[in-house]
């Protein structure tokens, strides 16, 4: 249960969603990191915003009330879940 | 140089349930003759055209310079939303005065019911496709909604503060006949709304309409000219907060470009998809350092969003980019009617849209004048 996150092989820095080119350095050179779980920011109805601990928000489906969140792709649907 | 003007302007009248006959086709050509008709002009006077719609496809430009009889020696798509009209109005505006074109007509409109609004914002790019629809996210409000939220903690705003700016804006409606809400609102309507996607309710958003708009730029020395106009996409790759856009950067390049300062805009249109959006441009524009302030002090007192806005006048897709354009080009013109704003000789327009992620990443300005 992991969300893929694309960091830069050059400089180190994630993104998200995926770029082409690093918005940091520039270069073309992907790595995908498995992203487990992180905060939410902010909420509206069941979308929120979630912080990654490698830096980037991502806009997900919140199922229920949390702070601290799994992250998934649940059939293909950016997905956060309370963590137990 | 060649001068250029904007020498007409015109809308074809949005509506919120178009009939079956309506087209996007119909819409563009009738905001086309509606044009020609206010510039005095005639279809083959016209050797430039510019289109901006998301609902063409799969026509083009070029297909609609054919069904309109137009032979064009400039010729242009632009689908970048609301930020579509200024940039039509940048390149149309070089190209009169580089001699590449005369008379060119610039037109931007969609025709949009429930299920090709749902079409549009589902499939709006690979991004929302991949990341976005499936949330489901209905669209940008619930993306405006969480930078609605971050504006408010940033400002110290409430829904109240918001609800003067939707108010004023519907006060201005009221004095437009193309606006498809015209009927008073009052605080308490505004707040007794029904929830969107929260802090947002009903009159947070724009209604969805059908409808055209239309300018033509001219090789000619009266009528509107383009004082300064400056852009700046994708100023921060959306890994901001959404309450800065482009124009924070270049708003002192448009000022200086203009000879003049924001206190001198007898009337402004900024890109309307929700409340804080306005607030944020307006700061970027350095027209509203403190938006509480703004909001409580000057909202109904200056000459902002005199069509209603798209929040009371309705977002007809692309045509949201060119509604404010051509609100202004129509106050300097002084054909504005019963809203006109009286001596009206400096204006400025903005454009915004394009969520790619989280929050719009287009922005552009133009400062104009009446000559």
């Amino acid at each position: 249960m992991s969300l893929p996150v694309p960091v830069c092989g050059s400089c180190g820095r994630a993104t998200f969603p995926p770029r082409a080119l690093c918005p940091h350095c520039g270069a073309r050179a992907w790595r995908e990191e498995a992203v487990a779980g992180g905060m939410v920011e902010r909420v509206s109805g069941h979308v929120a915003e979630v912080r990654t601990p490698l830096g980037p928000l991502v806009v997900v489906r919140l199922v229920a009330p949390a702070t601290r969140v799994l992250l998934e792709l649940a059939d293909g649907v950016p997905t956060a879940t309370p963590t137990a | 140089v060649t001068p250029a003007r904007i020498v007409a302007a015109a809308e074809s009248p949005y509506t919120r349930h178009p009939s079956e006959d309506v087209t996007t086709e119909t819409l563009l050509v009738d905001a086309f003759t509606r044009v020609l008709a206010a510039a005095g002009l005639d279809r083959d006077d016209v050797d430039g055209l510019g289109v901006s719609s998301f609902t063409l496809t799969p026509d083009r430009a070029i297909d609609l310079a054919w069904k309109l009889g137009v032979r064009p020696r400039w010729l242009m798509d632009d689908g970048n939303g609301g930020a579509a009209g200024i940039q039509l109005l940048q390149h149309a505006v070089r190209a009169v005065e580089a001699g590449d074109a005369r008379t060119i007509v610039l037109l931007a409109g969609d025709r949009l019911d429930r299920s090709s609004f749902r079409e549009l914002v589902e499939h709006y790019n690979r991004a929302t496709e991949q990341w976005l629809a499936s949330i489901p996210t209905g669209g940008p409000n619930a993306l405006f909604a969480l930078l609605t939220q971050r504006h408010m903690q940033k400002h110290g705003l409430r829904r109240a503060d918001y609800g003067r700016l939707v108010v004023a804006q519907r006060r201005n409606a009221a004095r437009n006949p193309g606006a498809v809400y015209r009927e008073p609102l009052t605080l308490d309507d505004y707040l007794a709304a029904p929830v969107v996607a929260e802090p947002l309710h009903r009159y947070d958003c724009v209604p969805v309409v059908s409808g055209a708009d239309a300018l033509v730029v001219g090789a000619a020395e009266d009528g509107v000219a383009l004082r300064a106009l400056q852009a700046l996409h994708n100023v921060d790759g959306q890994q901001g907060d959404g309450l800065r856009t482009g124009l924070a950067d270049v708003s002192d390049a448009l000022w200086r470009d203009a000879g003049a300062g924001p206190a001198e805009m007898d009337v402004i249109s900024v890109y309307d998809d929700y409340p804080a959006m306005v607030l944020v441009q307006l700061a970027d524009l350095g027209l509203a350092d403190d938006p509480e302030r703004f909001l409580h002090e000057q909202v109904g007192h200056v000459a902002l969003n005199t069509s209603g806005g798209q929040l009371s006048a309705g977002q007809a897709g692309t045509a949201g980019g060119m509604h404010g354009l051509v609100e202004v080009v129509t106050q300097l013109l002084g054909r504005a009617g019963e809203r006109q704003v009286e001596g009206a000789r400096l204006g400025v327009a903005t454009g915004y849209g394009m969520v790619l992620y989280r929050y719009g990443a287009c922005a552009n300005a133009v400062v104009l004048a009446r000559t």
